[in-house]
């Protein structure tokens, strides 16, 4: 049972994590910053997979980003662009729309009242 | 700054990773993914041995690198982003590589019939195998030539 849980957390986690990290990046940070600010708000990340994702998301226009070589060792920031800052309203739109989507769903569960189920 | 030194055990510990993750990007990518990854693993060794209170140690630096996924896994997820420069140096790599393996296949089969043919005649002055020679040598030609397209293929397909 853990088993499926944690394959459809890998799973869910690949789109949650870009939405999530567009939602940072008002101010400029860089790859760790990022990092810690995802753990705090509770985003577990496998680490790795994050600088892969910003890279994708510069490419993509999404992003912008800027090296400062002042500090103990060589940073690479990001900051939103304007157009990022477009397709993330549609991205949360669709977050939303898909949220309740499933809300409705839930309207089918039998036993809803019996288990533990999260109720936002 | 770093509680204690960055030892070469650790920079080859970093090193070895990184590598992992770019070989097969291109130059530029590499250069910056590099850097970029480094001063991930000793930000976040810092702050690990901060936590545990000691020194980056190479047990650490393996935690880190552990925490951040395989290296294939990562390589995988970034794009692929290769210039028309390091697409032609692929294949330079790519026809010296088939090159190489011609002149040794060639030489082997060479020295193995001349072997043969003195075996068996005694002598090789005044054996003519030149025309078998190429023909064989051709037909490995062709097998390796077709190994290395199977191969490509199954890059292809994953």
């Amino acid at each position: 049972m853990n088993k499926v849980l944690e394959k459809f957390e890998t799973e869910i986690r690949r789109g949650v994590m870009q939405v999530a990290v567009v939602c940072l990046l008002d101010d400029e940070k860089y790859g760790y910053e990022i990092i810690k600010n995802l753990n705090n708000a509770g985003l577990n990340v496998e680490e790795g997979t994050l600088y892969p994702l910003l890279r994708r998301l510069e490419k993509d226009e999404l992003l912008s980003s800027r090296w400062e070589t002042s500090g103990s060792r060589p940073r690479k920031y990001y900051k939103i662009t304007e157009y990022g800052k477009e397709i993330r309203i549609k991205w949360l739109n669709s977050f939303n729309a898909i949220s309740i989507i499933i809300e409705q769903l839930k309207e089918n569960i039998h036993d809803k009242g019996k288990g533990e189920l999260y109720d936002a | 700054m770093i509680k204690g030194k960055v030892n070469y055990t650790m920079h080859n510990l970093i090193n070895e990773y990184i590598s992992k993750i770019t070989k097969n990007m291109g130059s530029n990518q590499r250069k910056e993914i590099s850097k970029e990854l480094e001063t991930h693993i000793l930000d976040s060794a810092e702050a690990r041995a901060a936590e545990k209170n000691v020194d980056v140690d190479e047990d650490i630096i393996k935690e880190v690198i552990e925490r951040m996924g395989s290296p294939e896994e990562v390589a995988a997820m970034y794009p692929a982003e290769k210039t028309f420069s390091d697409k032609v140096v692929d294949q330079l790599k790519e026809i010296g590589r088939i090159t190489v393996h011609f002149i040794i296949i060639v030489t082997m089969v060479w020295i193995i019939l001349f072997i043969a043919f003195w075996i068996i005649y005694g002598s090789t002055d005044q054996v003519n195998f030149n025309m078998t020679a190429l023909l064989i040598i051709i037909l490995i030609y062709i097998v390796v030539v077709a190994f290395h397209l199977i191969s490509k293929l199954k890059i292809f397909s994953k």
